[in-house]
């Protein structure tokens, strides 16, 4: 069942790139939660990855925390073992935790379908948001709309979210 | 049964793939380089007479679709073949015809989950659920 506006997020206990465990109470000092599904593989995701970075730069001092998950199945992908995180995160400069979900729980839990998938979080761990990151995957400097930003421009400045669900564009989730 | 097709927003002309990659012309393929005009007709004309053949339905987004055509043209114009844009393209370059579209697992993949791995075509049964679904949220 896909996660409606409004609907609490899913707890999660993954290990990150860093070796650390994470959950939602780990990032529980950010009043905007940003879970991404997300991987290594696709040429989706590559294509986002430096505007992800770019994201956490620009809004960390603001309060808000992306936190990307990798649930696909390593054995039909290698490509997105833990190991292959691990130096897609240093080569690119990941700024936020790249987590790995094996057990798939996270998407499952969300009804969520591609990578990447973005689901914006409250201080109450509300969804507010679920969609793309903006409406222009292959282009960066042809974007006009910049999605995720204003998602959490809205939030951060007490106003509602001008569309709480955008199109999703991506590779499927590799289920096991 | 027909499906309308969406057109290209943006930047129809330039083509710039994810990743940088050197051209190589697979065997089998025109001599003379497509436009991404030229290559986004021959798309829309290939996915639009396998949806009329069935049994397949395209993916009830138009925005995913979008975005899958924009793909296998930008694919098709920069390689020669209309490899999947969900696949890293040197997997594709590697592995012949398996990667083109219709790609080799679709069958496979649409008979397990309801979509391809593109979610481009998906099955009759998928496409009545998603549409059941997307009635129920806008009942809401």
């Amino acid at each position: 069942m896909a996660a409606k506006i409004g609907d609490p997020a899913p707890n999660f206990h993954l290990k990150g790139v860093d070796g650390q465990f994470y959950s939602l109470e780990s990032f529980q000092e950010f009043p905007i939660l940003v879970l991404i599904i997300s991987c290594n593989h696709c040429p989706y995701v590559k294509a986002y990855e430096d505007r992800m970075v770019a994201i956490q730069r620009d809004y960390l001092d603001r309060g808000v925390r992306l936190v990307a998950i990798n649930p696909n199945n390593e054995i039909t992908h290698p490509e997105d073992r833990f190991e292959n995180m691990v130096i897609r995160a240093r080569e690119k400069g990941f700024n936020f935790p790249y987590l790995r979900d094996e057990a798939q729980d996270v998407p499952k839990a969300l009804g969520a379908r591609f990578t990447p998938e973005v689901y914006v979080y409250d201080r109450d761990r509300r969804l507010r948001y679920h969609g793309g990151i903006d409406d222009n995957y292959a282009d960066p400097n042809a974007v006009t709309r910049h999605w995720l930003r204003e998602a959490l421009d809205a939030l951060l400045e007490g106003r509602p979210v001008p569309q709480e669900e955008r199109p999703v564009v991506g590779c499927t989730i590799k289920w096991k | 049964m027909k499906t309308p097709m969406t057109t290209t927003p943006g930047k129809a002309s330039e083509v710039s793939p994810p990743e940088a990659h050197p051209k190589r012309q697979s065997p089998g393929t025109s001599p003379r380089a497509l436009s991404l005009e030229e290559a986004r007709a021959r798309v829309e004309r290939m996915v639009h007479r396998y949806v009329e053949r069935g049994p397949y339905r395209l993916y009830p987004d138009p925005v995913r679709v979008e975005a899958v055509l924009e793909g296998l043209a930008r694919n098709l114009a920069q390689y020669g073949r209309m490899y999947c844009p969900c696949v890293p393209i040197e997997k594709s370059l590697e592995a012949g015809r398996h990667y083109v579209c219709p790609c080799v697992p679709h069958h496979e993949d649409i008979a397990r989950q309801g979509y391809c791995d593109c979610a481009l075509f998906v099955s009759e049964d998928f496409w009545k659920q998603e549409e059941e679904r997307r009635r129920g949220s806008q009942d809401r």
